[in-house]
């Protein structure tokens, strides 16, 4: 059966319905199986629904067809007592997939699948939402959520340019929203430590911190070649990005700059996240980032104002802080120390302790309820990010740069600043 | 810097460009320029990655800018195609000025190019791109309207208030919406009076859609936010007072409240009260997060005073909420809600005071620690509370309290990290009654350091003689804390002559095991020999706790020589786990537990042999397991045992396992255990189509080139049959017989990373040999991380030029073997973080394979095993030598 394309005019007029009438939950939404009724549960939307955001909605019998799993929390949002009520993706195929991971979990067929994430954010009964998107819609679907009045899970990295992240930062302060970010290095238990050691001192006084992440995306020059798959939106898909005809490689979309940070903010989103932890410039950044020039500098190197060197290189494992007393190295499900005795440190009640979290998912619901901060929150993601992006800049621009983290600008660089934002290709705008 | 020589340096850096790609070339910014007149997307690469590199190079040249500029600015006036114009655009991003404008204008309104000239455009400082912008909103429709509309708002642009103004009204209800967000963007009075002026906001909302109602809500605190960073904080609190209308959504009443208190301080008092009691999550949750975030500790505080009138939900927020502050605020609240009779209520003021209570609250947290319901909250808050005096007020209090509340201090201590309060828990143990000595004693066992030795040596003489144990086993741990297992040893070793009784010999003498200081042997090996039972078990006991295995033969003596069963049995048992912590080869540990085996007497006795061998991981370990599965009481642990074993060596050696596990698998042991069999099974099943074993060659690498560029350079082992290549067999892995992965859940993951030691942006080589013993079609199933190319027989047959995660089977390719020898050859790149690849064998259906004999090769260069697929795992496996 053909169907009517639903174009945005039709889409206004189809989130204003939804909102007009009393959204009516299923009796066997109610609970069931010991479960708490859905009353009592987050109501939850999805929206992005490739491999991780259908890993981290939760898919009890995850198999190898479902990628990433061992990325997000075991069983995802659904294992942990949400009531996941929508879906929503641009490509139809990952929305039947994710439609029936959910009506499976209930054992009815009440989940509603959606192609556009605005008449998702219009239903009244949805509390929270995941997004997780391509990176390029994460800012997008995420301050339209904070304004819609959800609470908000969002994959990293959190945006595609720093003052994406800055204003997405603004929103979910003004409308009071509760957002973490999907790094979920803060939920565990050796970050958490190291960061205690070099923030209490254990180290000495910090010096160096090294971070083992891959490097930026490039520009894409594909040639145009077949066709968008029919389950695919092709616009939407492209969001804000410039328009360019359709590759299948660009469903990669890792490698090109129109899309996303590559590895320096997927990774980067992750331990770059630890080294500001770790260092105490969560509220803050560097003040100079300077790429390599062959010479003095070989690797993409940050100073921080207090002296602190970070360095991008492949000579540790995950993120190791150096002090003048000694080092710590930690990556998941890894951790050293020098001296060793540092392993068995407690860290007592006068001292610095960091955000207690075990679990990413919990920790959220956990703030959702207790309306407080989670563990990586949208200041946390904007000021993360933004080192993520500084040295893709330092990259692309090829020389020394000063950043101003107070002001949120480089230093007398007008020509610097131009990659701070980019213009959305209408009618996609934040 | 002079133009001439930076161009010379641009020239320089296209050749060496082109050198690393194997040709010498020079290209020239009018040559670049001219190729890109006609681009299309896929072309042009060196024109392209020249253009760039000139628009970033040429920021402190302005000369080279200029004509760079010049020559990008002509390509957009002229009738190139698109994707020309939006490289064009693109570079321009960083380096057009004011004088770019009119030709960036006239893309203005063409619904395809709008965005590329916007994406220019936004980052001119210029009130000419307001002007230009202003111009084109006159004509543009659509899409294009809409940029121009979102960037004027962006801009904050003081001209555009009144055609967006105008706009407010458009039929088009997305092309008013947008000039909505854009007024509210620039948000100044001027722009706020448009909606007045257009009889927007007087209107009954009814007449609006949900989508611009909502977005004039938006509109609306973006005004009020706007007004308020302006500092006209009249017009803010009016704006957030109508956001707070009840004829608003909850979410947007409470960013209004949030506005109300950022703009009124404790005056919003009232507004913040009437959230709290509205039964709405929305708004009490948003009071909640504004007593966690206010900045002023006494505003925090008067809109928590009421807190008592609340619903116990709220009050459980707003407590939370107190407690995340840093500054103290509300403790008076929370203690008095430490009594409160709802139990939520109750727990979540109990919490809070870890995180605001001062020494001020230590008395009722150590009441409620010391019996109650609350007893683990309450302790919790004492062992997190931070203030310099709070550990030396439990100290004291250690001393005052009654039994039950300085068990609970002792606990707290413990939690507390306070090694200043080991003195005063030596007291509490030597003088208090065993409750609280047992509490003194676990904290001690953490907080004690070298100073407290010599008083836990002389509490061995003081406590009653079931309690020296205990305090062995502290001082144990105390002196291997503080590396002082010498001097605790002589020290032990000194008091031992002056022991009163054979209590606390005994005592002395576990605590030399717990030691292990080598000093300590002679004595036990003396009272090996005492003439007293207890000192004999003692010493038995201690030696058995030995650190290495120098006393197992002492103990191996006694378990052959004694008299006395129990003995017997401790100095087996002794033996056993020496021989199972001690760091020996594993055919050396196999023949004493053989040794033990022969002793055992009981079942019992030849279960704890069972029980240690489960961790040898050899073959010779799993037959001495699988032996006593006959054995109808011992089946159970036999099994156990032979399939932990197997589990840590099935790829290697299933063949071998293959009739004890069939065998497990329908014996009369736990299902669990014949799960796990029938597991183990399965997985030699599986494994045995993957080909495991395999040279490597590399890293290679070139500069300039990443790993999507390497996947088509061809490096030695791509020519003349890889002859020139260096091979070597890939890193083997720790676990015995495992060939090539380095994971025992995936033994067949060829792990480069490892195997090459690290690294990016390069590419690996893996090559083996198999004999196959008749032509057949089969399938390659292909895993990797990054890209792969596979060839067989010098033919390539898969390809696959991908940045992505490895998981098994991404891809496939349908090949011929032939009968005799293949070489199969499998390029894998490296992008960054995993590196590694898979690959397997799958023949068209089991009937195929079973009609296949199974085959096995050794050569001089390398060797190669595979299993041929069939459905009886069993019998083939068998037939190979």
């Amino acid at each position: 059966m053909a169907c009517k394309p639903i174009t945005r005019r039709t889409l206004l007029k189809t989130a204003a319905s939804t909102v007009a009438f009393p959204y009516v939950i299923t009796t066997s939404a109610l609970g069931a199986a010991g479960k708490p009724p859905a009353s009592e549960r987050p109501v939850m939307g999805c929206i992005g629904m490739g491999g991780q955001g259908t890993a981290g909605m939760g898919w009890r019998s995850a198999g190898p067809e479902v990628p990433n799993t061992g990325w997000v929390p075991k069983g995802g949002f659904l294992a942990r007592g949400v009531q996941v009520v929508a879906v929503c993706d641009v490509n139809k195929n990952n929305l039947q997939r994710a439609k029936f991971v959910v009506d499976q979990e209930y054992g009815n067929t009440d989940c509603t699948p959606y192609k556009h994430y605005q008449e998702l954010l219009a239903r009244q009964d949805i509390d929270t939402i995941i997004c997780a998107t391509g990176d390029r819609w994460h800012t997008p679907v995420s301050i339209a959520a904070a304004k819609a009045g959800k609470d908000i899970y969002c994959e990293k990295p959190v945006s595609l340019t720093i003052y994406e992240a800055r204003e997405l930062a603004r929103v979910v302060r003004q409308y009071g929203r509760i957002f973490q970010m999907g790094t979920q290095q803060r939920s565990a238990r050796e970050f958490r430590f190291a960061c205690e050691l070099v923030r209490n001192g254990y180290i000495g006084e910090l010096k160096h911190v090294t971070v083992n992440v891959g490097g930026g995306p490039r520009v894409c020059n594909l040639p145009a070649q077949g066709q968008p798959p029919d389950s695919l939106d092709y616009d939407i898909w492209l969001g804000q990005a410039p328009w360019r005809p359709f590759h299948p490689q660009l469903l990669g979309w890792m490698a090109w700059r129109d899309y996303s940070g590559g590895e320096m903010t997927n990774w980067g989103a992750h331990h770059f996240d630890v080294a500001q932890w770790g260092t105490g410039f969560e509220d803050s950044g560097p003040v100079e980032i300077i790429p390599p020039d062959g010479k003095d500098f070989k690797v993409l190197t940050y100073r921080y104002p207090n002296g602190v060197v970070m360095t991008r290189n492949n000579t540790c494992n995950g993120v190791k802080f150096e002090g003048t007393k000694g080092w710590v190295e930690v990556n998941r499900g890894y951790l050293r120390t020098h001296p060793e005795s540092l392993l068995r440190q407690k860290i007592g009640p006068n001292e610095i302790r960091l955000h207690i979290s075990n679990d990413h998912h919990l920790d959220f619901l956990a703030a959702v309820r207790n309306r407080r901060r989670p563990a990586s929150d949208a200041d946390i993601g904007y000021r993360s990010i933004s080192v993520c992006h500084l040295g893709n800049i330092a990259y692309w621009l090829k020389r020394p740069l000063r950043w101003d983290p107070d002001n949120e600008k480089f230093v007398n660089d007008p020509e610097a600043d131009r990659m701070l934002w980019r213009e959305m290709r209408s009618p996609y705008t934040i | 810097m002079k133009p001439g020589r930076t161009f010379f340096q641009i020239l320089t850096v296209a050749a060496v460009f082109f050198l690393t790609g194997g040709m010498v070339r020079a290209i020239t910014l009018d040559e670049a320029l001219e190729r890109i007149e006609t681009h299309r997307f896929g072309q042009d690469n060196e024109a392209l990655d020249f253009l760039h590199e000139a628009a970033v190079g040429s920021h402190s040249d302005p000369a080279l800018r200029r004509k760079l500029n010049d020559g990008l600015i002509r390509i957009l006036g002229s009738d190139a195609a698109y994707d020309a114009k939006q490289f064009v655009c693109r570079q321009l991003a960083l380096a057009a000025t004011e004088e770019h404008i009119p030709v960036l204008a006239r893309h203005l309104g063409d619904e395809k190019m709008t965005h590329m000239a916007l994406y220019v455009l936004t980052h001119i400082d210029s009130p000419q791109v307001d002007k230009a912008l202003l111009l084109a909103l006159e004509k543009a429709t659509g899409n294009a309207r809409l940029g121009i509309v979102n960037m004027l708002g962006n801009r904050r642009c003081s001209d555009a208030i009144e055609p967006l103004g105008k706009l407010l009204t458009s039929a088009d209800e997305e092309t008013s919406i947008g000039a909505i967000r854009a007024l509210g963007r620039i948000g100044t009075e001027s722009a706020h009076s448009q909606f007045g002026f257009y009889d927007i906001i007087s209107d009954p909302p009814r007449k609006h859609s949900y989508a611009k109602t909502i977005a004039l809500a938006y509109a609306n605190l973006d005004f009020a936010d706007r007004f308020l960073a302006d500092g006209n904080t009249i017009q803010a609190r009016r704006r957030y007072q109508f956001a707070f209308d009840k004829q608003h959504p909850a979410h947007i009443r409470a960013a209004g409240l949030k506005g109300l208190v950022a703009t009124m301080g404790e005056q919003a008092g009232p507004f913040v009260a009437q959230a709290l009691k509205s039964n709405n999550k929305q708004l009490y949750g948003m009071a909640a997060t504004i007593v966690r975030t206010v900045p002023e500790k006494k505003t925090a505080e008067t809109m928590a005073a009421d807190l008592p009138d609340f619903e116990p939900a709220v009050q459980v927020l707003l407590i939370n909420a107190l407690a995340a502050r840093s500054d103290g605020a509300g403790v008076a609240i929370v203690k008095t809600a430490c009594k409160n009779p709802d139990v939520l209520v109750k727990r979540a003021a109990l919490d809070a005071m870890g995180n605001i209570g001062d020494k001020s609250c230590i008395s009722l947290l150590i009441e409620h620690a010391a019996s109650g319901t609350e007893q683990d909250i309450a302790l919790n808050s004492l062992a997190n509370m931070a203030g310099e005096n709070v550990n030396a007020v439990l100290i004291k209090r250690l001393r005052d309290s009654d039994n039950a509340e300085k068990a609970a201090i002792c606990r707290a201590l413990l939690g507390r990290n306070a090694a200043e309060a080991a003195p005063a828990l030596i007291d509490a143990a030597r003088t208090a009654e065993p409750l609280v000595r047992g509490e003194a004693l676990k904290a001690l066992h953490n907080l004690a350091g070298r100073r407290e030795i010599p008083a836990l040596v002389d509490l061995i003489f003081v406590v009653e003689p079931t309690e020296a144990d205990q305090v062995g086993k502290v001082l144990a741990a105390v002196a291997r804390r503080n590396s002082m297992h010498r001097d605790g040893t002589d020290n032990i070793l000194s008091r031992y002559d002056g022991a009163a009784n054979t209590d606390q010999r005994v005592a002395l003498l576990l605590t030399l095991g717990g030691l292990g200081h080598e000093r300590a042997l002679p004595i036990l090996r003396k009272g090996l020999q005492d003439d007293s039972s207890q000192i004999r078990y003692a010493a038995i006991k201690a030696l058995s706790a030995w650190p290495n295995a120098a006393p197992a033969d002492d103990l191996l003596e006694v378990a052959r020589s004694t008299a006395n069963q129990t003995h017997r049995v401790l100095a087996l048992r002794g033996f056993i786990d020496l021989i199972d912590a001690a760091a020996l080869p594993a055919a050396q540990k196999l023949a004493h537990y053989q040794q033990a085996m022969q002793l055992a007497r009981k079942d019992a006795e030849r279960k704890k042999v069972l029980s240690v061998l489960a961790s040898l991981g050899t073959l010779d370990a799993f037959q001495m397991a699988a032996s006593q599965i006959d054995n109808p009481s011992l089946e159970n642990e036999a099994a156990l045992a032979a399939c932990r074993i197997a589990q840590q060596i099935y790829t290697s050696k299933g063949r071998q396992l293959i009739d004890d596990l069939e065998r497990i698998a329908e014996a009369e042991v736990g299902d669990s255990t014949k799960q796990q069999a029938r597991e183990i099974l399965r997985s030699i099943n599986d494994v045995k189509s993957f080909i495991t074993d395999w040279q490597v060659s590399g890293p290679y690498m070139q500069k300039g080139k990443n790993h999507i560029a390497l996947f088509d350079v061809r490096f030695a082992p791509e020519i003349d049959g890889g002859s020139g290549a260096q091979w070597r067999k890939l890193v083997p892995s720790a676990v015995e017989g495992m060939p090539a992965g380095t994971d025992p859940a995936w033994p067949w993951y060829l792990d480069l990373l490892k195997a090459l030691d690290g690294g990016e942006q390069r590419v690996a080589y893996l090559r083996t040999r198999l004999q196959w013993p008749a032509e057949q079609r089969v399938t390659l199933r292909i895993g990797s991380d990054d890209g792969v190319k596979v060839w067989v027989n010098g033919q390539l047959v898969h390809a696959n030029n991908v940045t992505r995660s490895f998981t098994p089977d991404q891809d496939s390719a349908t090949v011929t073997l032939k009968k005799g020898e293949n070489i199969i050859l499998m390029k894998v790149t490296q992008n960054n973080m995993p590196w590694g690849a898979c690959l397997r064998i799958e023949q068209p259906s089991p009937a195929a394979a079973r009609n296949l004999a199974p085959t096995q090769l050794h050569t001089t260069g390398y060797t190669f095993i595979i299993d041929v697929m069939t459905d009886k795992v069993g019998q083939v496996l068998k037939d190979r030598a």
